[in-house]
């Protein structure tokens, strides 16, 4: 039974539904993967390089180095899958709806539950694969990488899985108990997603910054003075027990820390299963036990609002009472001036010292675009959202136009409010002038405003609405992809071109920057008429003519 | 002419005529065809039938909830396909799997619900006590919907299409997860409601809540109307009903 229990856990997280699938989304996430990886793997080989050569008190030690970097890594790549591993077991253990039905089967409960926690294992073991083979390969060259090296690389992956689901196990449960106090703090948790959100960004200008210093200086020791070496070492020193796997890859005290590694994965895996088994019981309690209700009473009648309003406010409420809603939404569009901040000042350094050029407008439109782009794919569920509760609002007395209305100016607002501060932000940082900055406003605006409303009428087409009970689109749709795609298409040939132009070309044609800017705003705009002539267009036929199972 | 439409709506508050719906357009087969009935003020009407016998794509149909094939649906006069604004203020309609906007709590519900049927603010006080006193729904209105047990939801979505006292009050499967008390007392506020000179449309394949309440039921069968019983038949009790009912099954759903 546990064979077959565990089989279909496997089955449903690795399994591709071909009637369903999202080609566009997957090709986009593969290439987006790849890429990434490619990145990483770039930049990790040639850094490591770097620093292996690094001399301590006028000594080179490079062994010492190579395992202190391995080190650091392996602590991130930890800290990803824990992560990781708490989000599978919360879901695979507390959400999973597939529960309630295997409950009431003749299977045991504790059959249920291994098998549940062996497919998280499975999970975790691909995904330190996925981040591990990578790395290595990327430190082979620093690494002097040798057949000990390959073996040490192929045994770490079984191990590591062990250790990550151990620290997950002991912290799913806090972590599950704090979502459940934050599930109805709607607003702390907004600010919370919001300040990490925030902090990811600063860390990610900070290894901007760093690579910046690295292609324009060549100097590693700028960012690696004595006080981060110490951190590194010392790091390196505790760091149990990444380090000890750290040490393997060298070959160092390969007998005494292969068997000190495994006895303490397997103890790991044990003590995860263990504790996991220990709590799980006690959780599922607290989740049945009744929750108070909240304090109101209908003795108090709301104020008559108009219709518009009305579903004004319906939107608003669940956008704002569903956390990854709420996410995309406030989050994104809040971080999205800072993003444009941050990536500016990096950016234009990196023009004016590179090529010698300054072309802060057509960066910041860059800039601007590209994130916008990927803040507005938040109305590529603008239908789907509302679940199947849409068609209820299709036998309610509310004009066509209307509901769609509602849901564009809603995207529109975040978007032209985050837009807009990014464009002040340009100016006050005196990034742009004023001129400038209203152009930047001014297509970015054209481009968010028909990417709302060809999402929206391209959601209106096909609708994914969600199978789950509170009817949450979890999973990217197919437009959700679409969108991201064509966003940040449209955000390279109008932004990037403009830069094109006033790199490489303001030289020869004088005049070629002023007529891209205008080519930009005027082509922008009639992108925008396009889009909404394709969301509104026999809108109320096709309004009314959707239909549950029809073709 | 036009006196007489009014006169008609007045008195015929629901008019369907011929209604044929196919799901898929290249399908032979109608999920209802050839639907024809009316009902008038302080009627309730029960469309009975099996599972799958094409109660909920009627009703679905008469709501506007999913397009019309063919054939005409009238409420207080208002075609649903040339006037749908208007034809859909004059009633609503709860549904069988309470699709409602969950996140909204119980309270912003019934606010939304009096917004989009433009209810005045002075009479949303009396009418959300009184949706209170038939439904129960207790403390648990301040909470948001998506905590709600499914006889919860179901109370919830009640309370809401009541707000605007409408006159056609358009039901699916009603008693469907609702406690043998609250059961009962839905039971009695259609009776209440229809008495009122309001006009209840219900689907139902519970033979007893039928019997009970209905002054109309329209038997359907493989997506045809295979009698429509009076209330005097209907008071003939359970028996009749089973009759019709045993008559009734989906085997011969029609192709063209």
């Amino acid at each position: 039974m546990y064979g077959v229990l565990l089989k279909k856990s496997i089955r449903e997280r690795f399994s591709f539904d071909k009637k369903r699938a999202d080609v566009s989304g997957a090709l986009l996430s593969l290439l987006l993967t790849a890429a990434l990886l490619f990145a990483a793997v770039t930049v990790i080989s040639n850094l490591s390089v770097l620093y292996a050569d690094i001399e301590m008190d006028g000594i080179a030690d490079r062994d010492a180095r190579v395992t202190e970097l391995l080190s650091f890594i392996y602590a991130v790549i930890f800290v990803i899958g824990v992560g990781d591993g708490i989000k599978n077991i919360n879901f695979a253990l507390f959400e999973n709806e597939d529960r309630k039905i295997l409950m009431t089967l003749p299977v045991k409960s504790s059959t249920i539950f291994y098998s549940k926690l062996t497919s998280v294992y499975v999970r975790q073991l691909f995904a330190v694969a996925v981040m591990l083979i990578p790395v290595n390969i990327a430190m082979a060259n620093a690494a002097e990488a040798d057949a000990v090296y390959i073996g040490m690389t192929i045994l770490a992956i079984p191990l590591f899985p062990g250790l990550t689901l151990l620290a997950s196990s002991i912290l799913c449960f806090p972590v599950y108990i704090l979502k459940r106090m934050l599930k109805s703090k709607y607003l702390i948790s907004l600010i919370l997603a919001t300040a990490v959100l925030a902090l990811l960004f600063y860390g990610y200008k900070y290894i901007l910054e760093f690579i910046r210093e690295l292609f324009t200086t060549g100097n590693i020791r700028f960012f690696f003075d004595d006080d981060v070496m110490n951190f590194m070492i010392a790091f390196n020193k505790y760091a149990y027990p990444v380090n000890l796997i750290a040490k393997l890859m060298i070959g160092a005290e390969l007998t005494k820390n292969i068997l000190i590694l495994c006895a303490v994965t397997v103890a790991a895996f044990a003590a995860g299963f263990g504790v996991v088994a220990l709590l799980y019981n006690k959780v599922q309690l607290m989740r049945a036990s009744s929750s108070k209700h909240a304090s109101s009473s209908l003795k108090r009648a709301g104020r008559r609002k108009s219709v518009f309003s009305g579903l004004f406010a319906k939107e608003f409420f669940q956008i704002y009472r569903t956390p990854s809603y709420a996410f995309q939404y406030f989050s994104v569009a809040v971080i999205m001036p800072l993003m444009v901040y941050f990536c500016m000042g990096i950016g234009e350094d990196l023009l004016k010292q590179l090529i010698m050029a300054d072309a802060s407008a057509e960066l910041g439109l860059f800039l601007v675009l590209t994130f916008g782009a990927l803040t507005n794919t938040f109305s590529a569920t603008n239908i789907s959202r509302d679940g199947y509760a849409f068609y209820t609002l299709k036998a309610m007395p509310v004009k066509p136009s209307m509901i769609i209305n509602v849901k564009v100016l809603f995207s529109a607002m975040i978007a032209v409010l985050s837009i807009l501060i990014s464009a002040v932000v340009l100016v006050v940082a005196e990034f742009v002038t004023v001129g400038e900055a209203t152009y930047i406003f001014f297509v970015a605006l054209f481009m968010a405003l028909a990417q709302i409303a060809f999402a929206t009428g391209k959601d209106l087409r096909h609708p994914s609405f969600s199978a789950e009970e509170d009817n949450e689109v979890r999973e990217s749709t197919q437009t959700v992809s679409q969108i991201i795609i064509l966003g940040l298409l449209t955000g390279l040939i109008l932004g990037g071109g403009s830069l094109f132009v006033s790199v490489f070309l303001s030289g020869v044609t004088p005049a070629a920057e002023s007529y891209v800017k205008a080519g930009s705003l005027v082509l922008s705009a009639i992108i925008a008429a396009l889009s909404f002539v394709y969301l509104y267009k026999g809108l109320p036929e096709r309004l009314y003519n959707m239909s549950e199972g029809e073709n | 002419m036009k006196k007489d439409v009014a006169a008609q709506a007045e008195t015929k508050l629901l008019s369907v005529e011929g209604l044929c719906k196919k799901y898929k357009r290249t399908s032979s087969v109608y999920a209802a065809k050839n639907i024809t009935f009316s009902a008038e003020r302080g009627e309730v009407v029960g469309l009975l039938g099996a599972n799958g016998a094409g109660k909920t794509t009627t009703l679905k149909c008469i709501t506007g909830m999913i397009p019309i094939t063919q054939g005409e649906v009238c409420v207080s006069g208002y075609s649903i396909k040339r006037e749908p604004v208007k034809a859909k203020s004059e009633f609503s309609f709860v549904t069988d799997n309470h699709s409602v906007f969950l996140k909204m709590t119980g309270k912003q519900y019934l606010d939304f619900m009096c917004d989009v049927y433009k209810v005045p603010t002075e009479c949303r006080k009396e009418r959300y006590l009184k949706a209170e006193e038939n439904f129960r729904l207790g403390g648990a209105v301040g909470d948001v919907i998506s905590g709600y047990s499914h006889g919860m939801r179901q109370k919830i979505c009640m309370m809401g299409s009541l707000m605007h006292e409408p006159k056609l009050w358009i039901l699916d499967e009603p008693m469907l997860g609702l406690d043998p008390e609250t059961q009962q007392s839905v039971m009695s506020f259609i009776k209440e409601y229809a008495a009122s000179g309001h006009t209840v449309l219900f689907s139902t394949h519970n033979l007893y809540v039928a019997s009970e309440i209905c002054t109309k039921a329209v038997i359907i069968s493989s997506g045809r109307i295979s009698k429509i019983l009076d209330s005097e038949e209907i008071r003939l009790g359970g028996r009749r009903l089973m009759e019709y009912w045993y008559h009734s099954d989906n085997s011969d759903r029609e192709e063209i």
